[in-house]
């Protein structure tokens, strides 16, 4: 019954089975990035002027001339510290342009989670409590609706409504206001860096302009959350639990927010680990649609450009970010659920 | 005298299935609206009412009219007759991709699940390797990779699809595998083959389905946005998602026709695979029947 | 203690009604009854029959669909019905409960001893900073053992018969006046059913609480009632003294389901009512000089049965493990199901193996039906060497269908996408592929007789029969491909006990008849005394005891045999009685 070895063994366990999830991520960038056509050794060319003797001289000193799992073994070594090789069309090395943009990609989907969060929790508690009714049907019909919106859909409409007719919005170009003086980069998330600045003005201006873009991200991913809240909570609400709680004359708070809630959640815990995939997905449409300079349209506009290491640190960036996000998920769900602890 | 033990005759089956759509309002407009548009689409080139691949540089951008139900382009295109040409493309490499992942998803999935040990551990590992990326971005390098055409995004469509089937697939097997009618079934003399046809998928159909119909929808949604992004089909090519490309850069110019009837096509398509996911599987489960 | 004449609870005319598809049901049609200050009174019911709705409906827990119709609920004076401030205060403090599957029905994420805190605190007998103390108290006082320890436990980390003492604390925490306890003992072991039982009758002795026992079991509400009300079709069909209602009752229903209770003493055909008896009566003399061949139809040596769980490490876990590292990991856990198991049965005897859980019955029943891999031993059928084909091919030897099952789960053991002709047909389509379409459908019409199943159900699906239907189906499945070998694996424990009596009563006819050798499991001592000659007692995979009946009944020479009989309920023997 001693609790807090059983949480430390499962947070290194969970750590360690983390690991061997990333190898294989990166075999599997390996794999695809070898199938896209083009020549490996310009990737990592000194620039786009390299000469035919440069790049011969990269070659060999990529051990590209060397058989297959060998080449994946420096490939692995490479990543692991670090190198991405150098873009052609920016010059610069990815890891940088990647560190650069990546921020703003951060903000964006970060933004957009917690929208999505504060929409699809409440409704899918009031869908539960009203379960059957047409409030239920209503709000399960809009959920669907979103996710049924491709991405851009969803964003072209909105800047539609929002920005060509109602006017309520600024233009969807960039972060911030171009003519706005922007606050001395700190953390790279410009809400922050501009409340830390002080700089009220600039914060308002980027806030304005990181709403529709979130907001797009948020509305396609409502409905999963929503839909497994409302199920949680429906299979919470007639579990035998609350019917103890219930006759041990407890209060309306204790049943429903301290034994339920807490318990209906953890599901949605889950899902929205599974949700995070989708939503860094859709990431490369909206930021194209906003002209968002974060990574995914960096990775895109490579990938149109026939620049294949960027979109190649890119992909192995969303990867580590989802296994990072879904590990920090199960760390937390076992913190609150002991069941989870003793697998 | 031979009776028949049949669970009921043709027309209580019949029956059945007008009660259960009845039931399901929803779901029966969202099966009518899909039945109807996979009609007009399998027969697009020849009710189209214009060509839509004509371009008429004396009528560009008119909007909706009686001539042109959904207005013209930029180049003086019907933009009704491109909408339903491209409902025949999209549903087509839909289709396609989901039947592909379907079919070698459910035997990856079940025969894994069936087998166990290792190799469900490690078919398990590599779904979960392939679904920690962002699947969206997989099919972008994909089709990258095999280059721009149809074959190579329902290729990457199905890839996309493929895990979903899988998973389901395994843990529905995995559940069945330890009800105590499968056990019943061994001791009835079933093999284990037997018992995988006869016993375990007929009862897996019901979630199936629905991850059928889902996968549908996920698929347009695919093939549409790469299209978007500049990737597959290219242009002139008539599909969503290129329409609604080039119709973006016209709707801050006022000439929203280019670009929101494909997206409400779009939009209304995927919708109605969604609803009828539950719709189907109340159908097909025979636990509904009274 | 208040005035005894003046009743604690008095219920009129109560009546509950739910909204299913199609309409609505009366789950509760008129009830009324009474209980007076610490008296105990049993609702004794068979499933369907509303007695745990209407106790829900007393304090407005019913599911959301249901809803009172009409009648008062008075308890200490004050109408609970349609106030909802009485009913509030009323909950816990006046009234408490407690329930069916105790592990699931306390807080799966918070400790135990939280969840008595929380009680207590409901009940305002103390602030957070005493809580902790006096929630202690409690536990102790439900005989948990090492309470200190376990305070802080989750309810997946303890036994049921250990939630199920969680559960008594909280409803004790607020010193309730009515205690309610819903088929408490359900799904526990027999020996901790006693033990449970008898802790509750003591603390509500010591309370001065009056209890309301709702339970299918008669023998139990006979043994700590003093007065038992009979519910049947949501209606009481009768209330009275113990002795009254289960000695000279005059109800068809009473009587019936007091038949139909399985007692030390009586004989199987008289778990039915004498009207019904005749069709069973047939060849109830005992041939003792029946002749027997000589050769044992199963010969078991020696059959253990070891599982190796390993945790399913990964590969990195497993690399790391070898490296020296220990953290983190632990080898793997051997479960020893079966240890060392032999038996003989000769053709036409009736085998019974009696264990609770955990026992290892399942784990050898299905060895010898081949469903399952022995680690060690051999088994014999006929002569042959069975043991030798791996489970997995078992399927499609010649031997399989002399060997058949009946299941536990009646709903659960049947594919629900086959009708009940199509689940029986698949087995004789499987063994006598040959057969024609006409030839086969007699056959199965055959056993579904021989079953007690009528024809006409046959089209249905498992999900229309009712209980008793679906196990008949699954008799029918295993007799129509004429086994010599029948494995009962508790064939009745999930049906009402008439429905019970009736099933039970076929199989006794059917082995007669048919000349069946069969092996009935049970944890029901009981039933095993009525249906088989020899038994084997069984507990954490050995063998406890392996005699006649007749000897392990009269001179058990186990203590545990011993204790499995003394749970056997004997309406005769109250507890309250001895307690005047």
């Amino acid at each position: 019954m001693i609790r807090n070895s059983d949480i430390w063994r499962f947070f290194l366990r969970r750590i360690l089975g983390a690991l061997p999830l990333l190898v294989g991520v990166g075999v599997f960038t390996f794999i695809l990035v070898r199938v896209l056509p083009g020549d490996p050794a310009a990737y990592y060319a000194t620039g786009p002027m390299a000469t035919q003797e440069e790049i011969a001289q990269v070659r060999i000193a990529l051990g590209l001339d060397q058989r297959l799992p060998e080449q994946l073994a420096r490939y692995l070594r490479d990543i692991s510290t670090g190198d991405l090789g150098r873009s052609l069309v920016t010059g610069q090395l990815v890891s940088s342009d990647l560190r650069e943009r990546f921020p703003a990609s951060f903000e964006l989907t970060f933004f957009a989670m917690l929208l999505a969060l504060s929409f699809s929790i409440p409704l899918g508690i009031v869908a539960a409590i009203r379960a059957g009714s047409w409030i239920d049907h209503a709000i399960r019909f809009v959920g669907t609706l979103g996710v049924s919106m491709p991405a851009f859909v969803a964003g072209i409409v909105l800047i539609f409504v929002f920005y060509f007719k109602l006017g309520l919005t600024p233009e969807p170009i960039d972060r911030i206001d171009p003519f706005m003086l922007k606050p001395p980069v700190v953390t790279g998330l410009l809400l922050i860096d501009c409340l830390l600045a002080g700089n009220l003005a600039a914060f308002s201006s980027a806030l304005a302009r990181l709403f529709l873009p979130a907001l797009t991200m948020a509305i396609i991913v409502i409905a999963p959350l929503m839909r497994m809240t409302r199920a949680s909570m429906i299979a919470v609400l007639s579990s035998d639990f609350i019917r103890t709680a219930r006759a041990t004359g407890m209060g309306w708070w204790k049943v429903y927010v301290s034994y339920g809630l807490r318990n209906a959640l953890l599901p949605v815990l889950t899902t929205i680990g599974l949700v995070v995939s989708y939503q860094l997905g859709a990431n490369v449409v909206i930021e194209k649609v906003f002209a968002w300079p974060g990574v995914g349209s960096y990775a895109l506009n490579s990938l149109l450009a026939a620049d294949y290491a960027p979109v190649q640190g890119y992909i192995l960036l969303m990867a580590c970010v989802y296994v990072v996000i879904n590990t920090v998920v199960d760390i937390f769900y076992a913190l609150v659920d002991p069941r989870v602890r003793i697998k | 005298m031979r009776e028949d033990f049949a669970a009921s005759d043709a027309a209580a089956r019949i029956g059945l299935i007008c009660r259960v759509l009845a039931r399901n309002t929803v779901s029966t407009a969202a099966l009518l609206f899909i039945a109807t548009l996979a009609v007009f689409a399998a027969l697009a080139p020849w009710i189209a009412p214009h060509d839509p691949n004509a371009t008429d540089l004396d009528h560009v951008l008119r909007g909706p009219s009686g001539l042109h139900w959904f207005g013209t382009d930029q180049v003086g295109r019907d933009v009704f007759s491109r909408v339903l040409v491209a409902a025949r493309l999209d549903l087509a490499i839909a289709v396609s991709a989901v039947l592909l992942s379907f079919v070698i998803g459910i035997v990856i999935g079940g025969a894994a699940a069936l087998y166990g040990g290792l190799p469900d551990r490690m078919i398990g590992r590599l779904t979960d390797i392939l679904m920690t990326f962002p699947l969206f971005v997989v099919a972008m390098a994909m089709v990258a990779a095999l280059g721009n055409s149809i074959q190579s995004i329902v290729l990457a469509s199905a890839v996309v699809n493929l895990p979903f089937f899988v998973r389901l697939a395994r843990s529905e097997i995995s559940v069945l595998r330890s009800q105590q009618f499968v056990e019943a079934a061994r001791a009835g003399g079933n093999s284990e083959l037997q018992i995988l046809f006869g016993f375990m998928i007929p009862n897996a159909l019901p979630m199936l389905t629905v991850q059928v119909s889902t996968g549908l929808g996920w698929a347009v949604l695919n093939a549409a946005s790469l299209s978007f992004i500049g990737l597959g089909v290219r242009p002139p090519t008539a599909e969503w998602g290129i329409m609604v490309a080039e119709g973006a850069a016209n709707i801050l110019s006022g000439f929203w026709w280019l670009a929101i009837f494909p997206a409400m096509a779009l939009t209304l398509t995927v919708l109605c695979f969604n609803l009828l996911g539950d719709g189907l599987r109340d159908v097909i489960d025979v636990r509904t029947r009274r | 203690m208040t005035d005894q004449g003046v009743p604690l609870l008095e219920v009129k005319d109560l009546a509950v009604s739910f909204e299913v598809y199609g309409g609505r049901v009366n789950a509760v049609d008129g009830v009324s009854l009474s209980i007076k200050p610490g008296e105990t009174l049993g609702i004794v019911g068979e499933s369907g029959s509303g007695k745990s709705v209407m106790a829900y409906s007393l304090v407005g827990l019913l599911a959301g669909n249901g809803r009172i119709d009409r009648g008062s609920v008075r308890f200490e004076g004050r109408e609970l019905q349609g106030n909802r401030r009485n009913v509030a205060e009323v909950r816990g403090r006046g009234i408490a409960f407690i329930f069916q599957n105790p592990r699931a029905a306390l807080n799966p994420i918070r400790s135990v001893g939280d969840q008595v805190r929380d009680a207590l605190e409901t009940a305002g007998r103390s602030k957070r900073r005493d809580s902790a103390r006096r929630a202690l108290e409690l536990l102790e006082q439900v005989r948990i053992e090492r309470a200190r320890e376990r305070f802080g436990a989750f309810p997946h980390e303890l036994s049921g018969g250990m939630c199920q003492r969680v559960l008594i604390a909280m409803a004790l925490a607020a010193r309730p006046k009515l205690l309610i306890a819903d088929e408490p003992t359900t799904g526990l072991d027999v020996t901790t059913q006693r033990v449970i039982m008898d802790t509750l009758y003591e603390l509500s002795a010591k309370e001065g609480l009056a209890t309301l026992l709702i339970t299918h079991d008669v023998g139990l509400a006979a043994r700590y009632c003093r007065r038992i009300a009979v519910m049947c079709g949501g209606k009481v069909v009768e209330t009275g003294s113990t002795r009254n209602v289960l000695e000279r009752s005059e109800n068809a229903y009473t009587q019936r389901l007091v038949a139909a209770t399985p007692q030390v003493g009586r004989a199987l055909i008289e778990l039915l009512p004498p009207a019904e008896r005749a069709a069973f009566a047939a060849g109830t003399e005992r041939n003792e000089t029946r002749s027997r061949s000589i050769a044992p139809l199963l010969a078991v040596q020696d059959i253990s049965k070891t599982f190796e769980s390993s945790r399913s490490e990964g590969l990195f876990a497993r690399a790391f493990r070898r490296l020296g590292g220990t953290a983190g990991t632990e080898s793997a856990i051997r479960h020893y199901a079966v240890r060392n198991v032999s038996l003989t049965l000769a053709r036409g005897e009736r085998f019974g193996i009696v264990g609770e859980s955990g026992s290892g019955k399942t784990t050898m029943s299905r060895m010898i039906a081949r469903l399952l891999d022995h680690t060690e031993g051999r088994i014999a059928f006929d002569g042959c060497d069975i043991g030798a084909t791996p489970s997995a091919s078992f399927a499609r030897s010649a031997v399989r269908h002399r060997i058949q099952v009946v299941f536990q789960d009646p709903l659960g053991s049947l594919n629900p996408r086959f009708t009940a002709y199509e689940a029986i047909c698949n087995p004789l389509r499987r063994s006598e592929s040959t057969l024609s379409t006409n030839d086969r459908q007699k056959r199965i019409v055959t056993a579904a007789r021989q079953a007690g199943l009528d024809p006409a159900l046959l089209s249905r699906f498992p999900h229309q029969l009712s209980g008793g239907q679906q196990a008949r189906v699954g008799i029918a499945r295993a007799l129509v491909v004429k086994p010599e070998l029948l494995i009962l694996d508790e064939p009745t424990s999930a049906l009402d006990v008439s429905v019970q009596a009736v099933v039970l009563n076929q199989l006794a006819l059917l082995q007669r008849q048919l000349g069946l050798t069969y092996i009935l499991i049970s944890h029901d001592l009981n039933v095993i005394r009525l249906m088989c000659d020899r038994v084997m007692v069984m507990r954490s995979g050995r063998v406890v005891e392996l005699n006649d009946v007749k000897t392990i009944f009269s001179a058990p020479s186990h203590p545990y045999t011993r204790e499995l009989i003394d749970a056997i309920p004997d309406l005769s023997d109250s507890i309250m009685e001895k307690a005047q």
